[in-house]
This record gives C-alpha cells, sequence and structure tokens, in this order.
C-alpha cells in the first residue's frame, strides 16, 4: 500500500523534518523513494547534514541505508561518494565546502545505496535546487538534520513531513503534546493580506523588527512597538526574523489589545515560541498569521526509539491523530527493527 | 627586482587599478593576485604584451560576440591547480577530480575555437594554447562530450560483466517480495558492487596514467588563459581611463597629461574632476615645488602609479607616455610605518633615504620622495634635502622629489612647480566668510590651479602659505602676528 506518495505528489519540492533524532526521516525518505520506484520520475535527494551511514555519527545508534534507483540525483560530499555504490556519473561538484570536501551530485546510473550529504544554509540549499532543477530533478527531497526545523523553510519546500516518535521523549504524553504544538504552528494560516507587507518590506532595512502595517512604521525596539500599536491601532504587525519569546513577552503586556491585530511572521520556520507564550498569546484573542505557507502533508509517528524503549504503535499513532488535523502515517508498521 | 610594499600600492592608486579588473577565470584572478613586474631584460616580451593590449581593444569596442563567448568560456573554467600537480606526478584522481579535468578540457575546446579566431581577426600573435584534444578523447570515454564523467560499461570488459551482474540482482530486489530473501540479495549484489568499484579503481589509474603526459600542456593552457584574461581586463582599463601605449625608451619618463583613476573617482565624488598633469624626468633629480594642497604629493603619486603600470605591462593613463625600464622602485610618501621599526618618523624617514640612495648607487631605479627631511628644523632640512637632490642628480637614476624648502630646485636637473593660487590676489581672499570647513576647502579648490609648469631651477618656491591659511580662515590676530613676523624676517634677511 502506497502511504506516503499520494500525499507529496503533488508538490515539486518536499523536506522531511525532525522534532528530534531517530525519528525515522530517513525511513520516511526510503519510503517516498520506494514508492516512486519505476515510476520514470527523476527524484533528487539531499540532506543538510549527513544522512545514509549505516551507524549515526553522534549517538551511534543504528540508521537505515539509503536505496535510490536509476536515474535519481543524489546529492553528497567528496569524501562519501566512495561509500556510495551506486555506477554513477559526477554531475556537478559544487563550490560549497563542507569538512567532508566539496558538495558533489551523484546521477544513478544504477539502483543502489548512496549517503546523502548536503548544504544547510537556506541560500545554498536554494541555489543547489537551481542546479537540481537544472540536471532534470523532477521532485527534489530535503531531509533535514537534528531538529532544525528553521530547515523546512517555506523558500527550501512547500510542502513538509513531520516526523515524530519514541524518541522524542520517554513520555508518550509529552510526545503527542510537543508534536501536536509544532503542527498548529507549522499549520498557521497564510495573511490573507500580504501586499501590504510585502510592499513595506522592500523599503525596510537591516535595523527594522517590525512594521505596523497600515501606518507602514517601522521599529526596532519593542517599547516603541507597543506605544505605536497603542495609538495608532495597526491592521497587521509583520515581526522580521525570527519571533520569540523575548520579542512576544512585552506585547503581552497589551492585553486584549493583540486581539485587534493580525501578528505576521515569514513562514512557520521562524516562529520559535514555548507552547506557553504561545497560548498566552491566542487566550488574549491574538492572531498569528505567516506571509508564506508551508503545508504540512503528514505526521509520521515512530514508535521505536533508538535508545531502547518503544511505545505501542498503534496507541502512539491513535493519539497523534487525536490531535493533528493531517494524515499521521506509522512508516514502521510492518517492519521489524 | 622591483616590490612594492602593499602600503604603497595602496598609496599610488595601484590597489584601485587591481579593483577596477575583473577577471573571468579562476586562473586570471590568480594571475592578478601575483602579478610581477618585467625586469629590463624582458623588454621584448613586454613589447609583446603592449601589442597584444593594442590589438585587443577595437575588439572590445566592437563588442564583438566572440569576446563574449571567450569571457563566458573563461568564466566557466574549473580552477584545479591541485589536481594537475598530481597528474604530473602520475597520481591517481578522484572521480570528481576528474570531472572537473573533463570539464576544464571541454571548456578549453571552446576557447581554443574562439581565441583562434580573435587572434586571427586582430593580429595577435605569441599566445597560443596546445591541442589538448587528444586528452579529452582519453577522459571522455564514451564520447559523448557531456558535461558529467563516468566510467561506460565500454571500460573494460570485467566492468562490463560485474555492472550487469549489479544489475541483474536489483532486478531481483526490486521484484522479491520477501524481506530476508531481499536482503540476502542486497549482500551479493553488495559483494557485485565492491568488485565494480575496484574495476573502477583500476581504470581510472591506468586513465590518469595515460593523462599525466598531457599535465604540462593543460597546465601552459591555463597560463594562456589566465594572461588573455588579463590582457582583456588591461585592454578595457586602457579603453575606460583613455590609456596609452608607452614607449619604452632609455633616457627619459615622460607624461602628457596624466591622470590618477583612484583620485579622480574621489574627486568625482564631490563633484571635482582631476587635473592632467604632465611631467619629463630625465636621469638624475627632478624637483616639485608648490603650495600647500596644491597637489604635490598627489603628482608624486600619479608619475608612480604610472610607471609601475608601463612595467606591469598595462598601458598608463595619459595622452603620452614614455617610460624607462627600471630595477627597482623606491616611494617615500610619508614616514613609512617607521614607528613599527622602533624608529621616530625623522629616523625611519632617513633610514628609507639611505635604502634608496643605496639601490640608486647600484642599478636603475625610479624613486619617489615627498618632502624629505620635512620633519626636523627647517635650516638642517633644508640642507639635507638639498643634498639628497644634489646626490641623486648625479647618479644614473629616476628621482622625483617634492619639496617647500628654497634653494633645492637649483641642485636638480628640473624643476616643475604647481601653479597653484597664482590666478588670486590677496586683497580677495581677505573678504571671505565661508561657515564650514568644506566651503573653506571647497574655496581653495575652485581657486588652485593644480597644474604643473616646467620652472626655472632657481625659481623661489611659491610662498602660498599665508594665503592658504586666509582661505582657511586663521584666527585674525595668528595672521596678523604672522605677517608681522615675515616682514622683520624679510628685513633680517
Amino acid at each position: 500500500m502506497e502511504l506516503l506518495r499520494p500525499l507529496v505528489d503533488g508538490f515539486e519540492t518536499i523536506s522531511i523534518t525532525g522534532m528530534c533524532k531517530n525519528a525515522g526521516k530517513t525511513t520516511v525518505l526510503n519510503t517516498i523513494t520506494s514508492e516512486y520506484y519505476g515510476r520514470c520520475k527523476v527524484l533528487a535527494l539531499t540532506s543538510v547534514g549527513r544522512d545514509g551511514e549505516a551507524l549515526d555519527l553522534v549517538t551511534g545508534t543504528y540508521k537505515p541505508p539509503i536505496y535510490v534507483e536509476k536515474g535519481t540525483l543524489a546529492v553528497t560530499v567528496e569524501k562519501l561518494v566512495p561509500f556510495c555504490d551506486i555506477t554513477r556519473e559526477i554531475a556537478e561538484v559544487l563550490p560549497f565546502g563542507t569538512p567532508m570536501g566539496r558538495v558533489v551530485i551523484l546521477r544513478a546510473l544504477s539502483d543502489g545505496f548512496v549517503q546523502l550529504a548536503g548544504p544547510s544554509m537556506t541560500e545554498q540549499v536554494v541555489k543547489l535546487k537551481d542546479i537540481l532543477y537544472g540536471l532534470g530533478a523532477e521532485k527534489i527531497i530535503v531531509d533535514g538534520a537534528i531538529n532544525r526545523r528553521s530547515l523546512c523553510s517555506a523558500r527550501v519546500g512547500r510542502g513538509t513531513i513531520l516526523c515524530s516518535g519514541a524518541s522524542y521523549d520517554r513520555n508518550i504524553d509529552t510526545v503527542v503534546r510537543d508534536t501536536a504544538y509544532i503542527c498548529s504552528v507549522l499549520m498557521l494560516e497564510e495573511t490573507e493580506k500580504r501586499s501590504g507587507i510585502l510592499q513595506a518590506l522592500q523599503g525596510a532595512d537591516d535595523s527594522v523588527k517590525a512594521i505596523c502595517i497600515g501606518e507602514k512604521t517601522a521599529y526596532a525596539d519593542s517599547e516603541s512597538l507597543i506605544q505605536e500599536i497603542k495609538s495608532g491601532e495597526p491592521e497587521q504587525v509583520y515581526i522580521r526574523g525570527a519571533l520569540t519569546d523575548s520579542a512576544l513577552k512585552p506585547l503581552l503586556t497589551l492585553g486584549r489589545r493583540v486581539a485587534a491585530f493580525e501578528l505576521v511572521a515569514e513562514d512557520s520556520s521562524r516562529i520559535l515560541l514555548s507552547q506557553d507564550i504561545f497560548r498566552r498569546w491566542q487566550a488574549f484573542g491574538g492572531r498569528i498569521r505567516v506571509l508564506n505557507r508551508i503545508e504540512l502533508l503528514a505526521v509520521t509517528s515512530n514508535p521505536y526509539s533508538a535508545y531502547g524503549f518503544h511505545f505501542d504503535g498503534k496507541v502512539l499513532a491513535a493519539r497523534l491523530r487525536e490531535e493533528i488535523g493531517v494524515p499521521v502515517i506509522d512508516v514502521m508498521e510492518g517492519k521489524k527493527r | 627586482m622591483i616590490r612594492l610594499s602593499a602600503e604603497n600600492r595602496e598609496k599610488i592608486g595601484l590597489e584601485y587599478v587591481f579593483s577596477l579588473m575583473h577577471p573571468a577565470s579562476p586562473y586570471g584572478r590568480a594571475a592578478l593576485r601575483e602579478l610581477a613586474f618585467y625586469e629590463p631584460s624582458r623588454q621584448t616580451e613586454l613589447e609583446k604584451e603592449f601589442d597584444c593590449i593594442a590589438a585587443l581593444r577595437p575588439a572590445l569596442m566592437n563588442g564583438s560576440e566572440d569576446i563574449k563567448r571567450l569571457r563566458h568560456a573563461l568564466s566557466q573554467l574549473r580552477y584545479i591547480p591541485e589536481s594537475l600537480k598530481k597528474l604530473r606526478n602520475a597520481e591517481c584522481l578522484e572521480t570528481t577530480e576528474l570531472f572537473e579535468l573533463k570539464s576544464l578540457l571541454l571548456r578549453f575546446e571552446d576557447i581554443y575555437t574562439v581565441w583562434r579566431r580573435l587572434a586571427e581577426l586582430f593580429g595577435i600573435e605569441g599566445l597560443e594554447f596546445a591541442d589538448t584534444e587528444a586528452a579529452l578523447d582519453l577522459i571522455d570515454m564514451d564520447g559523448m562530450r557531456t558535461d558529467g564523467f563516468h566510467i561506460p560499461d565500454s571500460a573494460s570488459a570485467e566492468l562490463a560483466g560485474a555492472r550487469a551482474q549489479k544489475r541483474a540482482f536489483e532486478r531481483s530486489i526490486a521484484a522479491e517480495q520477501d524481506e530476508e530473501a531481499k536482503k540476502r540479495l542486497l549482500t551479493e549484489r553488495t559483494n557485485v558492487a565492491a568488485k565494480e568499484a575496484e574495476e573502477e579503481l583500476r581504470i581510472s589509474r591506468e586513465l590518469c596514467r595515460t593523462l599525466s603526459r598531457f599535465a604540462a600542456d593543460i597546465k601552459c593552457n591555463t597560463e594562456v588563459a589566465a594572461r588573455i584574461d588579463l590582457l582583456l581586463c588591461k585592454a578595457e582599463l586602457a579603453e575606460a581611463h583613455s590609456g596609452v601605449r608607452p614607449k619604452i625608451g632609455k633616457t627619459r619618463i615622460c607624461y602628457e597629461n596624466m591622470i590618477n583613476p583612484h583620485a579622480e573617482a574621489l574627486l568625482r565624488q564631490h563633484g571635482g574632476s582631476f587635473t592632467p598633469l604632465s611631467i619629463e624626468l630625465s636621469s638624475g633629480a627632478t624637483v616639485i615645488t608648490g603650495a600647500n594642497m596644491g597637489g604635490k604629493t598627489m603628482a608624486l603619486k600619479t608619475a608612480a602609479l604610472n610607471t609601475a603600470l608601463c612595467q606591469l605591462g598595462f598601458f598608463p593613463f595619459a595622452e603620452r607616455a614614455e617610460t624607462v625600464l627600471v630595477d627597482g622602485m623606491y616611494l617615500l610618501l610619508d614616514d613609512n610605518s617607521a614607528a613599527e621599526r622602533g624608529l621616530s618618523s625623522f629616523g625611519g624617514e632617513v633610514e628609507a633615504i639611505n635604502e634608496a640612495v643605496s639601490a640608486a648607487d647600484m642599478e636603475l631605479c625610479f624613486i619617489a620622495i615627498d618632502e624629505p627631511a620635512r620633519g626636523t628644523n627647517p635650516i638642517e632640512g633644508a640642507a639635507i634635502a638639498a643634498a639628497v637632490v644634489q646626490h641623486l642628480n648625479s647618479q644614473n637614476t629616476f628621482a622625483l622629489i617634492s619639496t617647500h624648502y628654497n634653494g633645492i630646485a637649483s641642485r636638480a636637473g628640473a624643476h616643475y612647480q604647481i601653479a597653484g593660487l597664482e590666478k588670486l590676489g590677496i586683497g580677495e581672499v581677505k573678504k571671505l566668510s565661508h561657515t564650514t570647513l568644506r566651503e573653506r576647502v571647497a574655496y581653495i579648490g575652485e581657486n588652485m590651479d593644480y597644474s604643473l609648469k616646467k620652472a626655472e631651477k632657481d625659481a623661489p618656491c611659491p610662498h602660498e602659505a599665508m594665503n592658504i591659511c586666509r582661505m582657511m580662515e586663521l584666527n585674525a590676530d595668528i595672521i596678523d602676528y604672522a605677517e608681522n613676523v615675515l616682514t622683520k624676517t624679510e628685513e633680517i634677511v
């Protein structure tokens, strides 16, 4: 049965994001590649960290290798090329340096195993995507690294899959609660009034941290921003860069006034709020929107922990389904560890 | 050998000129960083360089398609000096290195064709590429001339066999439903893959051994590419800043209406313009005198810049230029970081003058000294400056010295003066009431004639310091006192 292909088929770029290390991102990647096997679609695979090695270099835990079909474009680094056992063409060597050499794009001339490793800076990933399309890629899958939610930035991939599982925490309640929270952030709605923000952003210099739309006034500190919200009653407040607790806390002193405007961030990856602050904002009637929406396609649940314990897969999936409004998939179902 | 410190390159505006150059290829960029002066013994080569610049100028002006194509191909060259070194030693390259080498050879094919056409059209000689198509044929094993690099099945029967076996396993793996059976197949496939990798390595080794005999040619071609790249930049510079081909002679360094692009750019930012300067240096010493703020230092820098440019194989920025190839260049443009060497600025200056003077004893030099001995008392200072000029004037050297002191120029071979505030009467100066420094400086700029004029050797230094003080609106009491002192001094003298 196909689990993921129907969900990802409509997206040119998909990012795979993990709640933690060993959440099963590579399993998700392998599931997608196997579901596309024989469908004559040129997949391009890259990772924002090293991926595909049999043992995780950081925690020493087992990691599944990545098996690709002939024709796939795989992004790796110079020192890992010999560990890819596909018959291969070197399609490109990029000047992006990593501790393990420059970034290399391989074209698989046979099926086989690859070790993925690619650039992690958003700018470089964006550039890499262009090169991959130039080499004939039809679908690009970006495997995220340890808990780097920032890599599901809308500029990297419009569709994302969030991987959660027992490796996140020993307590199933914590796993479910935190996964549900991250999903609610990833599923924040796109603002309906984008044009005013885009216009205001064009003229803003780097010191500008927040912009009140309507007045088109820019702020570098929260105090004057609070004053402006009180007196100017803006419709939207756009926060540039990361939306953090320390940025939002001062605004909570506005109390119910926060319900009067929309707080907008660039995309979900910029929202780094703790659940507590996020809920307090919502309790005052505050709305948070994004300028560019990322589509959360599915949540995968992995009941096996890399640290030697596991949950009942059916229970975990069921509890996540209760909380989350997108498909929850147990990719380990039917697979032995 | 000529060596200019980074500080001096910066001061005379040479670094600025380099910053105007944008070589397309990484080889051109590397060559620009390591640019060396032409020694007098390499005059023939330097003339050839000038021939090429002169020949490329019309090509640039016509906006030739071929130039664009050439630059594009140059920009695509991969920078692989390390791989080329390995290849020369017949070491085995990694597949990624072979990819880059193939890419380099492919781009060279484009460059050869375009360059041959351009060279023929514009009569450019002496810049030929070695033919490396045979090397490309070796590395492009299936002859498809695609950008990627791979070792095709046809490379050896063993490789073809291993790959066929591997493919068979892959087909079985794809069809196998049972996980355990799949695992077994995967293990067997891994063994065949190892055999494939081994054979690929053997083929790569053999390939690199064969390719190694082309290593020298390929390296030479990267050097030719770098030269062409820089020539295009030099021709472009000459075009943009009205460079001229210099005549290389033995007896004089002479510029007619020379400019300094760095100073020109800075002046333009403030709405000003650079006054072209003309000067002729014969063997010996030439002295420049003139008002403060009149541009003596700039004249020195501009002459030094253009002389350096000539000897680096650039067209100098002047309407006409003649130069002499020298063995050394010594530029003393201020105290030259004396403090770093534990010397006072005067001590540092003496040390630097000594260095230049000793060099001038041994070889043909270009020496520029900005106001020698200015930092000490005027009586001894004037004596030292006069002596330096007198000594250098007796040497076979080209020395350009600026000074405030009287009675120095008469000891030089030639004397130039900055025209200065000639056109301004003193009465006019008194009525000033500018409010800002900027206005005052601008006013001086408007009235200052920065051009260089040949003067009699015994012509006195123009005494314009008082005028400058008035224009800078120095405290009126001080000006009065100073005038008083001056009158008395004149009485005494």
